[in-house]
């Protein structure tokens, strides 16, 4: 893979890289360097990106690796399930909409795995095997989990907004 | 966009069954104004989610950031090669010249002999002069050697000595 290809096929998935990192680690700084280094490593093996099926895959498996490496040096849990997440920070994500504060309480709410996997698909875009990898689990499995996180949402959202309904 | 296509795709998403596109024309749906009223929950959601995506963008260029990193390794590398390169010609060169330096040094021919005349005759005369002045120079201070002779002669007078000797030799068989 030349310079230019890489620059065409690689860079765009910075963007969706970046939030992954985000996600997982929690923290813009640390994110931005795991995703310079992972893409330091995806350029020192782009001789051998042309012939990857999935270069967002293994791009995802990259980011993956080097957030768990990261982890590990902040001794932080390794364990991809109880890494932190974005929502953990009421902070970065506080909204005055008073809707949205009850959205945000119920994805808490899920179990620590829909909850991952729900706000990869759902707010960072990614695909079933993009999550799967970063999960470890597979892609079915993914697409299970984010039916059940769903409709319970959906469920629970309908109760709300039932309740806030005044009935005549 | 079509409202039963719009149910048709929601009831995908809820099974996990919706692409990435189809996610993308609800975001895009829901992002609306004026829906009706049951659709509200999931406009939330919908917004909430749009809200998120907001809040987790990087604040900085990725593109750009990644770029000039990738440019710069590209340079960095560029280089490197460069380097390595030219202290392969450059070793290659210096064996060359070397090894050239050794082969002129080793099979250097003896250079001939060259005629300075062209007329025989003036070659002979000049050669016969060249002679007899390494013969006079070799004549000269001859004059000294004689007293070489004197020493000769004087080894001469010891002979007689050697005869005292033997006469005295003779008395003592006696």
């Amino acid at each position: 893979m030349t310079k230019e290809e890489f620059q065409k096929q690689v860079i765009p998935m910075g963007d969706k890289l970046y939030r992954v990192a985000f996600r997982l680690l929690g923290n813009s700084e640390t994110a931005k360097d795991v995703l310079q280094e992972s893409f330091l490593k995806l350029w020192e093996k782009r001789h051998e990106l042309s012939d990857i099926i999935s270069i967002d895959a293994f791009a995802c498996t990259v980011l993956k690796n080097k957030c768990l490496d990261k982890l590990r040096q902040q001794r932080e849990m390794v364990d991809i399930d109880v890494l932190k997440t974005l929502g953990n920070n009421p902070e970065a994500t506080f909204d005055h909409h008073e809707k949205i504060a009850e959205i945000r309480k119920l994805i808490q709410m899920l179990p620590e795995k829909q909850k991952m996997i729900i706000q990869m698909r759902d707010i960072d875009c990614c695909s079933f095997e993009e999550i799967a990898i970063l999960a470890d689990t597979t892609a079915n499995n993914v697409r299970v989990q984010l039916c059940i996180a769903r409709k319970w949402i959906k469920e629970e959202l309908i109760k709300v907004y039932n309740y806030g309904i005044p009935s005549d | 966009m079509e409202y039963r296509v719009i149910e048709e795709i929601m009831n995908r998403y809820l099974e996990g069954k919706s692409t990435l596109e189809e996610e993308t024309l609800l975001r895009e749906y829901f992002s609306q104004p004026g829906l009706p009223a049951e659709q509200l929950e999931m406009k939330e959601l919908f917004s909430y989610f749009a809200e998120e995506h907001r809040q987790a963008a990087p604040s900085f260029d990725v593109s750009a950031d990644l770029n000039s990193l990738i440019e710069n390794e590209w340079k960095r590398e560029t280089r490197s090669r460069f380097r390595r390169v030219s202290a392969w010609v450059g070793s290659a060169a210096a064996l060359l010249v070397l090894s050239l330096g050794i082969y002129q040094y080793i099979d250097k021919p003896e250079p001939p002999v060259k005629d300075t005349f062209k007329d025989p005759k003036l070659a002979y005369i000049e050669t016969k002069r060249v002679l007899l002045m390494v013969s006079r120079s070799m004549n000269h201070n001859t004059t000294n050697l004689k007293y070489l002779a004197k020493v000769d002669e004087s080894f001469g007078h010891l002979k007689r000595v050697a005869e005292i000797d033997k006469i005295v030799n003779s008395v003592k068989n006696k």
